[in-house]
């Protein structure tokens, strides 16, 4: 009987499976395994010479790189801190607002507009404002409180100008956050938290000894995600410092920035797939482990 | 309990406004609110479209909203299909390799895009197709993260709608077709709207494989567009509004499946 279903199966399938995976092999694994190749290579415009691990060596003793890595790292720093932010607005929404009201679903989706939007209209946006309405609003505030200094545009900044692509980055993710957070409030005992109030916790206290272990898995989801995502930030870097790595030079990039530059305005292909390689590795080991812990469900 | 939801609504109502300023600043510069004033204007003084009218009358305009329409559509149409039937095997059928078939859509879904970009571009380039629409839709059909997706979708079907429909005598493609599909229409339709505003938005594959300005998509268009009239701002947000319009649409329209969407993308198991 098995034997026989699954005789019938085959062509059902090849049918399902056809489609994707010619494309996947022609458009997936044939480049992945290419840039692979690559970063071995010298490559260039009519150039294309093996040059074994040169790459991987020059790689690590470009200042640059190294650079680009310390930002990347920032912008995961600042994600994971930041990441506490969702998890506040979740807990208040869903434990302290009734199911039906009706606040709850337009925070939710005011919060979540920027990620459906182009990062280009979004970049447009914060352009705007770091340049000429936030330093006005802290010139207001400057004529009430004695505020020293001056408050020119952050962007144009060396070091004000990674803190606020990240700000941006966070903000960006931020709808998408509560709305995940928001499945594992689920799991959150509000009987709990009464109880601890009773015995006089505090709300902080409440946070981190409740909240925040009763929906561990969730928290865990969105930090390795933040981590995958953070670490090929690109979007926000390109579009609100530009094509020549941020104020004073190298400021706001990140590898897949300077990836992209060594691709694109210098082509040198291998020594960017080498990069790429690197960036890779990272990103698959994170995402790898969270899903070795989730497949355990899946099949 | 009552002065705590009050101090609720005030503190995380305010917290809103970071979300809408920057999207009204936009629609504001783009019908002239001068941000060059001192202080920045909020509403235009002398409200104008000229901003708008710097897109409508040139004569690249047409054809980047149209290639949006046609890349989106093309690629959501073609990713979904593919991807309707890999999930629906990754779910239902039994074969060999499934394990290391089904890891190869896992491997390609936390690929990072914007890595894989720069061979695939060397790819696209030894096949002749840079600057050309195939070029530009035919890798973005491959999406692991569908693929994904309806399998989860179908994975929360019971068996025994497919077993009535054994016993009924349905064929294989029936039983795919009209009665598994139709159950995991929400999700379905989650996947169609997330393609759509994926593909529309996507300007960093465009920036690697188009140059030629007949063939830009709206976003990467209106980025470049930008480039060369800095210094008008109202044309750039302008621009900006154009580009983010037809996903906002999409968005208020379909609100829900939105957010139970990015619910989907979390779910386990």
């Amino acid at each position: 009987m098995k034997r026989k279903s699954r005789h019938s199966n085959f062509s059902l399938v090849l049918v399902c499976l056809l489609p994707f995976y010619v494309l996947f092999a022609a458009f997936y694994l044939v480049p992945i395994a290419y840039g692979i190749v690559m970063s071995l290579y010298n490559v260039g415009i009519e150039l294309d010479v093996f040059i074994g691990v040169q790459n991987f060596i020059d790689l690590a003793s470009d200042r640059l790189f190294w650079i680009s890595f310390r930002n990347t790292l920032l912008y995961v720093v600042v994600m994971a801190v930041g990441g506490f932010g969702p998890i506040l607005v979740a807990g208040i929404l869903e434990l302290h607002l009734s199911e039906n009201d009706r606040f709850r679903r337009i925070y939710y989706s005011v919060t979540l507009a920027p990620w459906v939007v182009s990062w280009v209209s979004l970049g447009f946006a914060w352009r705007f404002l770091f340049s000429s309405y936030i330093p006005a609003g802290y010139e207001a505030i400057q004529n009430v409180v004695p505020l020293s200094g001056e408050f020119g545009n952050p962007l144009n900044s060396p070091d004000l100008a990674l803190p606020m692509v990240a700000l941006v980055w966070l903000w960006t993710w931020f709808g998408f956050n509560i709305l995940l957070l928001k499945a594992g409030m689920k799991s959150v005992d509000p009987a709990l938290i009464e109880a601890a109030r009773v015995d006089g916790a505090r709300n902080l206290r409440i946070f981190f000894g409740i909240i925040i272990p009763a929906m561990l898995p969730y928290v865990v989801f969105m930090a390795t995600m933040g981590f995958i995502w953070t670490f090929q930030i690109f979007d926000p870097i390109w579009l609100l410092t530009g094509e020549s790595g941020g104020p004073g030079g190298w400021t706001t990039s990140s590898l897949t920035y300077l990836m992209v530059k060594e691709a694109k305005s210098y082509f040198r292909f291998g020594y960017a797939s080498a990069m790429g390689v690197v960036v890779s590795l990272f990103v698959l080991a994170v995402s790898l482990t969270q899903f070795r812990l989730m497949y355990k469900r899946l099949v | 309990m009552k002065r705590s939801r009050i101090l609720i609504y005030g503190v995380l109502g305010a917290s809103l406004l970071l979300w809408i300023v920057p999207f009204y600043i936009l629609g504001a510069v783009s019908v002239n609110a001068d941000m060059l004033a001192r202080p920045p204007e909020w509403f235009p003084s002398q409200p104008s479209i000229v901003g708008y009218e710097a897109y409508f009358y040139r004569s690249g305009f047409g054809r980047w909203v149209l290639n949006s329409f046609i890349y989106s559509i093309s690629i959501t149409a073609g990713s979904v299909a593919i991807s309707v039937l890999a999930g629906y095997a990754f779910s239902r059928l039994q074969f060999r390799g499934k394990t290391v078939l089904f890891w190869l859509v896992l491997i390609g879904m936390m690929m990072p895009a914007i890595v894989y970009y720069i061979p695939l571009f060397i790819t696209m380039a030894r096949l002749q197709l840079v600057d050309t629409y195939a070029g530009m839709i035919l890798p973005l059909l491959v999406n692991p993260f569908s693929v994904f997706l309806v399998k989860q979708a179908f994975d929360g079907v019971p068996r025994d709608f497919e077993e009535a429909a054994v016993v009924d005598g349905a064929s294989p493609y029936q039983i795919m077709f009209s009665v598994m599909l139709p159950l995991v229409r929400p999700v379905m339709i989650t996947v169609l709207l997330f393609n759509f505003i994926w593909s529309w938005n996507n300007w960093i594959w465009p920036l690697f494989v188009l140059s030629n300005n007949s063939l830009f998509n709206l976003p990467i268009a209106v980025w470049l567009q930008s480039n060369t009239f800095t210094i008008i701002f109202q044309n750039v947000a302008a621009g900006g509004v154009l580009a983010a319009i037809v996903p906002l649409i999409l968005y208020i329209i379909a609100l829900d499946y939105f957010m139970k969407g990015v619910v989907l993308t979390g779910l386990k198991g």
